[in-house]
Order: C-alpha cells, then sequence, then structure tokens
C-alpha cells in the first residue's frame, strides 16, 4: 500500500502550486477545490479498503521500522482522515464566499492545503517524533492563517498563539528525548511492545516521561487548565476556515492522546495518566460551559464550547484506564464516535455562525437579532446543530454522550456522569441564549444581506451529517468499535509494522538506554 | 557527564522561562532560543554521551557494534534545529507587526480583546450589558486600536483595510 502516502502529498504539492498562482483568484479556486474533491473521494476509498482488508503501512525509503518512520493507516487514522479532508473541502467551498480578494492574497488557499498536509500527517504517522514534526507544519500553516487579512486584533492574537504553542513544541521535543531514553523507541508500535515488557521502578520513570506528553497533547486539545489560549485566539480565524479550527485543529491533540496513551504506553501502572487525564476532564466540561455562558459573541460563545466539549472526549480516554477490558472497548468507541459527532457539528456551528454573522452584521448577541425574519433556512440549520451538540436525541450528540455515560456507569464514576449530564443541560442554555437573541427578536440591521446562500450548502451538508449518523447510528458505532479494538488490543497493529521482527527487537538492547541501564547499576 | 549537563539544562530552561515572563517581547523571543539550545543539549544528554565517546559510527567496532553511538539523538537535533529556526524568525515577524500596530513591545500595555468584533471595533462587555450603546464608551480602547503611527514612522504605508463583512 504505498499510496497510503498520497494523504500527504495531494495536499502538498497542491499548496506548492496555489503559491505559485497567488493572485489569479478563479483559478486558485478551482484547483484548490479539485484537489481537496480528489483528496477527500480519495480516503474515503482508503477508508472502506482499510476497514476491508485491515492495517496499512509503508515505510519511507525502504528503512524498516521501528528505525525508519512508518506510515501507519488503521480504521481510527482512517476516519480522522476522511473527517479532516472533507471538513476541508466544505470549508474551501465555504470560504468562496467569505474570503475576499485583498483576504486571498495572503496565501489564504495554499495555507488551507498547508494545514491539510500537516493534520492529515499526523493522523498517518507511526512515529512519535514524526508526529512533533506534524505538528509543526500544522501549527505553521495555521499561524499563517490566523493573520489572514493582519488587522491589529489578529497579529497580537496570533502572537500568544505562537508563544503558547511554540513552548508545547519545546516540551514535546523534550518528551520525546525522555520516552526515547527511558524506552529506547519512538515507534509506535516498538513503543508499544517494549513498554508493555517494563515494570518496577523502571515502569514509573516511563509514566514520568510519558507525563510529559500529556502535557503537550492536553495543551493542543485545550484540556483544563491549559484552555485559556483558545477562546482568545479562535475568534480572529477568518470565518469558514474557523470551522475547520474549531473542528480538527483541537481534535489532532485528542487523537494524539487517543493513539499515545492508549495504544503506545502500556507499562506497569499506566492507569496513572489516565486517571489524571479522567480528573482533568470533569473539570473541562464544567469551567468550558462556564465560560461560554457568561459571553455575548457568538465566536467566543462557540470557543468555549470546543472546550467543554473536548472533555467528553477526554473522559473517554480517560476512562480506557479501567481494568474491565468491556468498558475500555466500549469507552473508546464512544471516543471515536464522539470525535467524529463533534467535529462534523461544531465546525457546523462555526459555519452557521458565520452565515448569522452575515445576515445581521454584528458578531455579538445583542446586536444581531431577528435573522429569522430574513433567513428561516439558517435557523433551521442552527436550531438542528445546537440540539445536537447540547445532545438532544434523535441526533448524532445523544447517541455519543450515551455511549460515554453507559461506559463511565459500568465503570463505577458516577461523579463525572453527573458532571456530564450538567454540562449538557448548560450547553442546551448557551444554546438557546443564541437562539433566543440572534434569531428571535427585532431586527436591528435593515440592510439587505447577500450571498449568504452559497454558504449554506456546506453547512447543509454536515447538518443532513449529524441527522443520518443520529438516526442510522448502527453503522458508524459498528465502525467506531472496530477501530477501537484495533487500539485497544494492538496485536495486529503490532504485527503489520514490526513483522517477523518483533521478537528480536523485544530482545534487542538499544543504545540510548545505555544512561538509564548507567543509573540502574549505580544504584 | 549526566550532572553537568543537567544543571547546565536546568540553568538554561530557568533562564529562558525568566525571560519569557517578563513583559518584553523581544526578551520572550530569546527565552525561546533558550528554551530550544536547553532542549538541544538535554537530547545529546539523553543519547548517553560520554565524555571520551565519538561522534556516531566513529570508532565503533563494524563487527559488533560495540561503542556504537546512538545516531538518532542528533538527527532529532537537526529537525528542532530547523524548526525553532522557522519560529523564532516568526515570532520575530509577529513582535515588530505588533509594535508597528501598537507602538509598545510590552503585552501587557496591549488591548485586552473580549467581546470584540474583528473590525476592529472593541466592544466593551459592561457597556453592552447595560443596553448595548458602545458608541461612546469604547472610546478608550478604540483609541489604542487605531494607532497607526507606529507603522508610518516605521517608514511602510498602512495597508488599506477594506471593512470585510457587512
Amino acid at each position: 500500500m504505498n499510496s497510503l502516502i498520497l494523504a500527504i502529498l495531494i495536499p502538498f504539492f497542491t499548496a506548492m502550486i496555489l503559491a505559485l498562482l497567488n493572485g489569479r483568484f478563479r483559478l486558485e479556486k478551482a484547483v484548490a477545490f479539485c484537489s481537496s474533491l480528489a483528496l477527500t473521494a480519495w480516503v474515503f476509498w482508503l477508508l472502506f479498503y482499510v476497514d476491508a482488508h485491515g492495517v496499512q503501512v509503508v515505510v519511507i525509503g525502504g528503512w524498516m521500522a521501528p528505525w525508519g518512520v512508518a506510515f501507519v493507516a488503521d480504521r481510527l487514522t482512517c476516519i480522522m482522515l476522511c473527517l479532516s479532508s472533507g471538513l476541508g473541502m466544505l470549508v474551501q467551498f465555504y470560504s468562496f464566499w467569505t474570503v475576499t480578494e485583498e483576504q486571498q492574497r495572503y496565501f489564504f488557499y495554499p495555507l488551507m492545503q498547508a494545514m491539510l498536509l500537516g493534520v492529515n500527517w499526523s493522523f498517518i504517522t507511526g512515529d512519535v517524533f514524526n508526529l512533533f514534526v506534524a505538528y509543526e507544519v500544522m501549527l505553521m500553516a495555521s499561524y499563517g492563517m490566523m493573520m489572514v487579512g493582519a488587522s491589529p486584533a489578529q497579529v497580537r492574537q496570533t502572537l500568544k498563539y505562537v508563544a503558547i504553542n511554540s513552548i508545547g513544541s519545546t516540551l514535546f521535543v523534550v518528551g520525546c528525548g525522555v520516552v526515547y531514553a527511558t524506552v529506547g523507541t519512538l515507534n509506535m508500535a516498538d513503543l508499544a511492545v517494549r513498554t508493555a515488557q517494563i515494570t518496577g521502578q523502571r515502569a514509573g520513570m516511563v509514566t514520568a516521561a510519558s507525563m510529559l506528553l500529556l502535557v503537550v497533547f492536553s495543551l493542543k486539545a485545550a484540556t483544563f487548565p491549559l484552555i485559556y489560549w483558545l477562546p482568545d485566539s479562535y475568534p480572529v480565524v477568518p470565518p469558514g476556515v474557523n470551522g475547520y479550527f474549531a473542528g480538527i485543529l483541537t481534535k489532532v491533540g485528542v487523537y494524539s492522546l487517543l493513539r499515545v496513551f492508549v495504544l503506545c504506553f502500556r507499562q506497569e501502572g499506566y492507569q496513572f495518566a489516565l486517571d489524571v487525564l479522567l480528573f482533568l476532564s470533569g473539570l473541562t466540561m464544567l469551567l468550558g460551559v462556564l465560560g461560554a455562558m457568561c459571553r455575548w459573541d457568538i465566536r467566543r460563545i462557540l470557543s468555549w464550547h470546543i472546550i467543554s466539549q473536548v472533555g467528553y472526549m477526554v473522559m473517554g480516554i480517560g476512562l480506557a484506564g479501567s481494568p474491565d477490558p468491556r468498558v475500555v472497548q466500549l469507552a473508546v468507541a464512544g471516543t471515536i464516535f464522539y470525535v467524529v459527532h463533534h467535529i462534523v457539528v461544531k465546525s457546523c456551528l462555526f459555519l452557521v455562525g458565520g452565515i448569522a454573522e452575515r445576515v445581521s452584521g454584528s458578531q455579538h448577541l445583542k446586536q444581531m437579532g431577528g435573522i429569522l425574519d430574513v433567513a428561516p433556512g439558517v435557523g433551521g440549520l442552527f436550531i438542528v446543530a445546537a440540539l445536537s451538540l447540547a445532545g438532544m436525541p434523535p441526533f448524532s450528540g445523544f447517541l455519543s454522550k450515551f455511549v460515554l455515560a453507559q461506559a463511565a456507569l459500568a465503570g463505577g464514576n458516577y461523579v463525572v456522569v453527573f458532571i456530564a449530564v450538567i454540562t449538557s443541560f448548560l450547553t442546551l442554555y448557551s444554546m438557546s441564549k443564541i437562539w433566543s437573541y440572534a434569531f428571535w427578536g427585532e431586527r436591528r440591521n435593515q440592510a439587505v444581506p447577500a450571498g449568504y446562500r452559497g454558504m449554506m450548502a456546506p453547512t447543509a451538508v454536515l447538518v443532513a451529517f449529524t441527522i443520518v449518523m443520529g438516526l442510522f447510528a448502527q453503522p458508524f458505532l459498528g465502525l467506531a468499535t472496530r477501530a477501537a479494538e484495533t487500539i485497544t488490543k494492538p496485536e495486529e497493529y503490532i504485527r503489520v509494522v514490526l513483522g517477523a521482527r518483533q521478537q528480536r527487537l523485544a530482545e534487542m538492547p538499544r543504545p540510548s538506554a545505555q544512561v538509564v541501564a548507567r543509573a540502574e547499576e549505580g544504584r | 557527564m549526566e550532572l553537568p549537563m543537567a544543571v547546565g539544562i536546568a540553568v538554561l530552561f530557568a533562564a529562558g522561562t525568566y525571560l519569557i515572563l517578563r513583559p518584553n517581547l523581544l526578551r520572550v523571543v530569546m527565552g525561546f532560543g533558550l528554551y530550544s539550545n536547553a532542549t538541544n543539549l538535554l537530547l545529546i544528554t539523553v543519547g548517553g554521551y560520554t565524555r571520551d565517546s565519538g561522534a556516531p559510527f566513529v570508532g565503533a567496532d563494524p563487527k559488533t557494534a560495540a561503542g556504537l553511538m546512538d545516531p538518532l539523538p542528533p538527527d532529532i537535533i537537526l529537525t528542532a534545529i530547523v524548526i525553532s529556526f522557522a519560529v523564532s524568525a516568526l515570532m520575530l515577524t509577529i513582535c515588530y507587526r505588533v509594535y508597528q500596530d501598537h507602538g509598545t513591545d510590552n503585552p501587557q500595555e496591549l488591548p485586552v480583546d473580549d467581546d470584540f468584533t474583528l473590525e476592529g471595533e472593541l466592544v466593551p462587555a459592561a457597556a453592552l450589558a447595560h443596553g448595548g450603546d458602545v458608541s461612546g464608551a469604547a472610546a478608550g480602547p478604540v483609541r489604542l486600536l487605531r494607532m497607526g503611527k507606529g507603522r508610518q514612522a516605521a517608514g511602510t504605508p498602512a495597508p488599506k483595510r477594506k471593512a470585510k463583512r457587512r
């Protein structure tokens, strides 16, 4: 399966071509959209192929894993690739109406493709240090995207975003180094093999090293207490792309947590990291929704809701520390289902928010009002997405919360279920606030809105997806369960990546484990 | 060899943290420079380097690979150096741009963004909570936001900023 790497090659070459085409606005749009369409079609085919034939791997330059960098596609990877590429396509379509030619001069479409490259790369890589490189590609593109237009507010918020992410990147490299020193490998499959044999004092060291990575991924996912950068920086992203930021970028952190802490670290006492995550998830949910309740700017309200929703996913990952394998299975499947639901619904809400801003001429709730009078269709799109976010049946939000709550109850974590239900109620309050201020009431702005109908098409696709996912949940839940199986029982993953070398590798001494060995001898 | 390295790395990280917490954008960038150097030293140390060991592959027995230094940490360091170089360049550019926009390099003097709109119209949350008239109340922050003097003094023309959304 050498063609696996197309998932990052297509956006890579498109980004370069688009950078050369800068200034030829129509051609740029056409190339960007066609490339995204091809990418999306290809990753959906990959999803069906991997679901039928199992994990696929490609090693770069023919250097066998764990020495070379392996790109691995299992079901979880493919699900994430489909979401990222599909959403990227819809967001670019939406941007045809929102991004002015002046903004397009700031390399808007090349940056979008570069972001797709970074995100897809971080999903497909099978190596922790390579994940760092992918993160950096993604972050560099997002810095540029945040500054499209370069207004003072954008520049100063980007500065904060760059600063906090640079600290995260530093910690990531340190974490890679320390994990390499204690375990002797950074390949994910090899990590899973080698950490499974570590017990006693060494296991404590590995857990300590893994906590560095936990901080990094929590920062990217915006988990309590590392949340305050998000609601300030996301509102300055141009409308449309903020749907992609909200949907995908924080979920890269959640994906990394899931991949690294459920698949890779299996040393004695690995549950510690997951227990920490479970504890933090409750605080994240509650704090996120409380932050959203007191805001009046529609983009800020939605940004705070990202944080509270990340809490649910992190809760699912935290539940994977349970000793009962059935609970682990259910929790991971629930998390994957929730990620799918969240990416669709959250980005949909941001897209609807963009339309509401266009129609009402403001992003402040008290200046909006009366959207239902001029654009009832927008109200229809919003109410479905909002109810789905709050977890009302029959939309996807209800089922995803239901599966997670079921896993938590089966594991005996009653407190976190209580917090999750409270958060769900408060989310409903916050959504009804947007509804009653922005969609009901009197119209403040008498100007006739123009050009919002084209923006409704990609939004409607996402709304349709959440309805389908709620009404016909079984195929989606089945796919999530199979994806969870590949992670919680990593035998297939390890066998495909490492092959026959697995046994020999497990016994081989690693040069850089020398420091640890010397330290142990000294003791 | 690990102890002096560990002390050096700790000092670099401490100095970097001190600089990042200073209210001065240029020092923040310098702090990140120290961070990346400390990280690279840490990677060298975890590679198991000792006083008498050379570069990877030098002096190793070709048959048994005894005395082979681990070549992966230098590889990681090279990648990390390139990335931190690019990020520092970007940060310097953004810092300069912030200085042009606001005429200050103190992050604490920058306007606070809360419930604002992208047009540069800062909406004070307190004023809106009691009625919604923002025209008079927003005089202070709006003045800060629209200050284009720094850029003109630097010799570059102020970019045309059209209203993006209606």
